[in-house]
This record gives C-alpha cells, structure tokens and sequence, in this order.
C-alpha cells in the first residue's frame, strides 16, 4: 500500500506549496489563524525605551509612567492605563482601564 | 465635513462614530493576506510607488520615522534599509496602527533592527511634538474618520524642518487610464478579494473608498490647512495613485 501511505504526505506538500505561491490560501486550516496569537520568541514584552521617550497619553498628551510589572502605560491626568501586549503598547483609550485618582 | 453626523464608508453614509469600528473589520479580516491581496489588487504595481515615496523621503541615518496606519510596516523597513551609510547609526521607525492584528501580522513577518510597533488612532496620535524627522502615511489617510484631525498631528508629532509623505490612490489623469481602472477595479478587485481572501465586502470598501477620497488638488488644499508647507503633488501611474508632500516650517 505504498500509495496510500505516500498520499497525505504529497497532499500536505501541495497545500504548503499553494502556501507559498499564495493563491490556495484559503484551502489552509483555519488553525493557522492563531499564529498571529503566539508570541514571537524574538520580542521582548517589555516597551523599547527609545520607544517610550516620545510616547505621550493620546488623550492629554502628557507623560506616562511605565509600569513593567503589570505591563501598562499609566497616564494620572487621564485616569487611563494603556495595555502593553508582547511589548507593543496599545495607546487606545477604548482598551485602557480606568484607574481611579 | 466634520459638522456633519454622517461619514462616507465606501458609497455608504455611516453615523461618524461608526466608521472606525467598520474600518477595523476590514483590515482584521483582511489582516493575514493583506500585503498578498495588495500585490493582486495593483498587479505588484504598489511596491514601486512605495519605492518611489522612500526615495522621495530622502532616509538620512539617525533620523527618526513615523509611519502612521503603516500596518505590516514595509515603508518602514525600506525607509531604515535605505538610511545605511558605512560607519553611521541607521534610521529608527515606529509604526502605528489603529489595527493591533495588522501591526502582528507585521511582526510575525520578522523583527527588523529599528523598529517599533505601536496601537494608535492617527486621530490622536500617542507622540510628543516634535519628535520625528519624518512622517508618512501609505494608503491609510483614506480610512481615518477625521482627516483633517489627522493631518494636524501628523503635522503635530514632526519636528520643525520635518517632512511629511502620503501615498494615497487618487484620480486618474485621463479619460483611457480612469476607463481601464474603473473596469479593473469595480470588476476584478471584488472578485479577487472573494477568491484569494474570501471577502469580497472588504474589498468593496476599499474599491468604493478609493472614489470618495478627495482628487489631487482638494486633498493638497487640506495639507495646507493641516498646517503643511511647500505642499507637492506627485502623480503616479497616471493618477491611479499620488504622492503629496510637506513640510512643518516651523
């Protein structure tokens, strides 16, 4: 039966290939939208200080402090946490936490 | 425009408070096959307006980029590969997106030295004045709400002296070019979208939005109003697309 065990072989092949090629995409598994999740071993998960030189609270524009433990961006003026996720600040309002005082 | 209720979305009116949530959907579903379905959609043609803005930007090493909606962020790349002299520090880059899944996508598509990521509406921006050398935006001015807001910070976040690019399509110049593309992009565009990203309203919109986008000459009256300086207009492929540039004077 070499036939039927050379097949899913051949068939995972020529998804990867239309893969590449780009235009059997959507023939992948939608598995593969998850990748996007998964953290890239490659990044810190902390904000590159360069980064947080210029970064102002999109609301007051005033400084922020940088809590590295809880991974926010904490704007007082505005009573607004920013999230970092995998070291990219999300400087939305609409997904900051409200702080009090 | 900004007295008004309602907002175009493609050929439709939405409230105003809509038309960022509708625009997120688009690029959260066209996120992961975006950079492909550009490739299709301007049958690879994008990739030598985008060469031909970052030639225009002039990257000079140490400078600092601002790349805003710059999603999988490769005007950002260019701009720091383009910026290596022997011996000197490259350019830096940050790339801001309303939309957390373009900018992952952009990631996954590997870290490049000088480059950050960050959530942000180009509405108001989450910088400092006066903070970068340049700033672009690359086919992104026509999806925010309040363009001229957008434009402002734009011009906000530059430091004086700075340079301001926006690649953007546009109109066509002649009457033969606007027939072909009308039929390319009212025929094609929408089909390819549903064959290779199974979304064909997404690609709709953007077809739709594209005509809704103010011609050459409006759209530079509305960087002067920004604030801009020694506003240029550069038309690419005939008007399909244009280049406006800028500069904060002081």
């Amino acid at each position: 039966m070499p036939l039927a065990g050379r097949h899913p072989v051949r068939l995972a092949d020529s998804i990867r290939l239309a893969g590449h090629t780009g235009f059997a995409l959507n023939t992948l598994p939608m598995s593969t939208d998850k990748d996007s999740q998964t953290a890239n071993p490659r990044r810190s998960a902390h904000v590159d200080p360069k980064l947080l030189e210029i970064l102002v609270c999109p609301v007051t524009r005033q400084t922020l402090e940088y809590d590295r433990e809880a991974g926010e961006l904490i704007s007082r003026a505005a009573g607004l946490a920013y999230p970092v996720r995998e070291g990219v600040p999300v400087m939305l309002p609409e997904e900051a936490r409200r702080i009090d005082g | 425009m900004s007295d008004t209720n309602t907002t175009s979305f493609g050929f439709r009116e939405v409230p105003r408070e809509e038309k960022q949530g509708l625009v997120r959907s688009v690029f959260d579903r066209s996120a992961r096959r975006y950079d492909l379905m550009n490739d299709v959609m301007s049958l690879g043609i994008h990739r030598v307006w985008k060469d031909i803005t970052i030639t225009r930007a002039r990257p000079k090493p140490g400078e600092r980029l601002i790349d805003v909606a710059g999603g999988t962020g490769d005007l950002a790349r260019a701009f720091i590969e383009r910026s290596k002299r022997p011996g000197q520090r490259p350019a830096t880059a940050i790339v801001a997106d309303i939309n957390e899944e373009m900018l992952n996508a952009g990631i996954k598509r590997g870290q490049a030295d000088g480059i950050e990521w960050a959530v942000a509406n180009a509405e108001c921006l989450p910088f400092d004045d006066k903070s970068a050398d340049c700033v672009m935006i690359g086919f992104g001015i026509r999806n925010v709400t309040d363009r001229l807001q957008a434009l402002r910070e734009m011009h906000r976040v530059l430091k004086p002296g700075g340079r301001f690019l926006c690649l953007e399509f546009s109109r066509p110049v002649t009457r033969a070019i606007a027939n072909v593309y009308d039929l390319w992009s009212f025929k094609a565009i929408p089909e390819l979208g549903a064959l290779i990203a199974k979304d064909r309203d997404s690609y709709q919109y953007l077809v739709e939005s594209i005509r809704r986008f103010p011609h050459q000459e409006a759209f530079a009256a509305e960087l002067r109003e920004a604030g801009f300086g020694q506003v240029s207009v550069t038309n690419l492929s005939g008007g399909i697309a244009a280049l406006h540039t800028g500069w904060r004077v002081s």
